[in-house]
């Protein structure tokens, strides 16, 4: 039941483009019943296998920017630190009320066809020209889409470093990625090309997810056999779901599942209120 | 220096790939393990050593929990390759990077496993 709840939301997560904890907090809290503390611990966990295996293949693809993603770092694990202290001062429905009004920008995006996936087309890039110095924290990579090289420097670090911090800190109070936060914020504000965003947003996401992982692992709400199920589940599913994505990545799907997570937003809102 | 970047790319994919395979591979004995034996869960305040000695029993519940600590820590051992690889090519900026990275994390896993 827990490997096929794991799968699920891996497979989902891998078609929409979407990281698995928003579907899979849901599926635990209400499908299961599982307190909202340790639903996040679980997930948080999950979040780590997944993005681990997604960042091994964009580092050997040379994708990720490990300069970058470092220096980033400092900002999402000190976000995830005070994230994962902060969850545990709060009560299950203030969790549930919080992760309900982060699932409806989540949603948006993934109405509009903005989620990690943009990052699998030729999109738009800022490539430099060959005499302007890339800077320490620029990088080129080779853009199969595209069919050429692609370098770009990155501007407005303070800016990408405020919303790191902020990623992270929602990563570490409701146990999600927090990639849908990153990756426009890298593109749009530092001007990091999507593919590079996402890849670097992700490699980003391990880290982090530890950050505040054994924070929720030391007070116990990390069940060692629920978590394995769901992590194997996951892994699973999310290979599964990078096959299937070619047959079924469209945007009616899309659309489909952005409408039944805002009425799961709907569903924890409802919840939060009526526990509270 | 582009070769150099190449090859720390490489022990950071290897690192994450390996960390992830080995978790997965005590996850699922574990878990076989635990389908047998019972649903008992290890304490998260059980010593690793002592984690250690009982997965070597092959006790379900630490195997398990051997799987989500090796999971836990692959993110920090490529923080480490990482600072290790920039400090042999004197990235000093960089090393320096992974290391404030590298204390933050070892200050969550102090402060919660302790």
């Amino acid at each position: 039941m827990l490997v096929a709840a794991g799968a699920a939301t891996g497979v989902l997560g891998a078609i929409l483009g979407i990281g698995g904890g928003v579907f899979l907090i849901p599926v635990l809290v209400i499908g299961l019943g599982l307190p909202m503390h340790e639903a996040v611990g679980t997930s948080i966990i999950s979040v780590i296998a997944t993005s681990t295996a997604v960042a091994s293949t964009n580092v050997e693809r040379g994708t990720a920017n490990m300069r970058l993603g470092m220096t980033l770092e400092i900002a999402t694990a000190l976000g995830a630190i005070a994230g994962g202290l902060t969850a545990h001062t709060l009560s299950p429905q203030a969790l549930e009320g919080l992760f309900a009004a982060v699932l409806v920008p989540c949603a948006l995006l993934m109405w509009r066809g903005r989620t990690e996936h943009a990052s699998n087309a030729a999109s738009p890039t800022t490539t430099v020209a060959p005499d302007i110095s890339l800077g320490r924290l620029g990088a080129a990579y080779f853009d199969s889409a595209l069919r050429e090289q692609v370098s770009y420097r990155v501007e407005r670090l303070p800016f990408g470093l405020l919303i790191s911090f902020i990623a992270g800190n929602l990563s570490g109070l409701l146990g999600i990625g927090g990639g849908v936060f990153k990756v426009p914020a890298l593109h749009l504000l530092c001007h990091v090309p999507v593919k590079a965003a996402a890849a670097t947003s992700n490699f980003m996401i391990g880290v982090t997810a530890v950050a505040s992982a054994f924070l929720y692992y030391g007070r116990g709400e990390v069940r060692p056999a629920l978590t394995a199920a769901v992590v194997l589940g996951v892994l699973g599913g999310s290979a599964l779901g990078s096959v299937l994505n070619q047959y079924l990545g469209g945007r009616a799907i899309q659309r489909l599942f952005a409408v039944l997570l805002v009425a799961v937003a709907a569903q924890m809102l409802y919840r939060s209120i009526r526990g509270a | 220096m582009k070769d150099d970047h190449r090859e720390l790319e490489h022990w950071v994919h290897w690192t994450l790939l390996g960390g992830l395979g080995v978790s997965a591979v005590l996850l699922l004995m574990g878990l076989i393990a635990m389908l047998a034996q019972g649903l008992e869960s290890a304490s998260p305040h059980e010593p690793v050593g002592r984690l250690v000695h009982d997965a070597l029993q092959f006790r379900g519940s630490a195997v398990t929990t051997l799987g989500l600590l090796v999971l836990m820590i692959t993110p920090i051992v490529r923080v480490v390759v990482l600072l290790v690889g920039w400090a042999a090519r004197r990235d000093w900026l960089f090393a320096s990077v992974a290391l404030a990275v590298l204390s933050l994390l070892v200050f969550s896993l102090l402060h919660g496993v302790g």
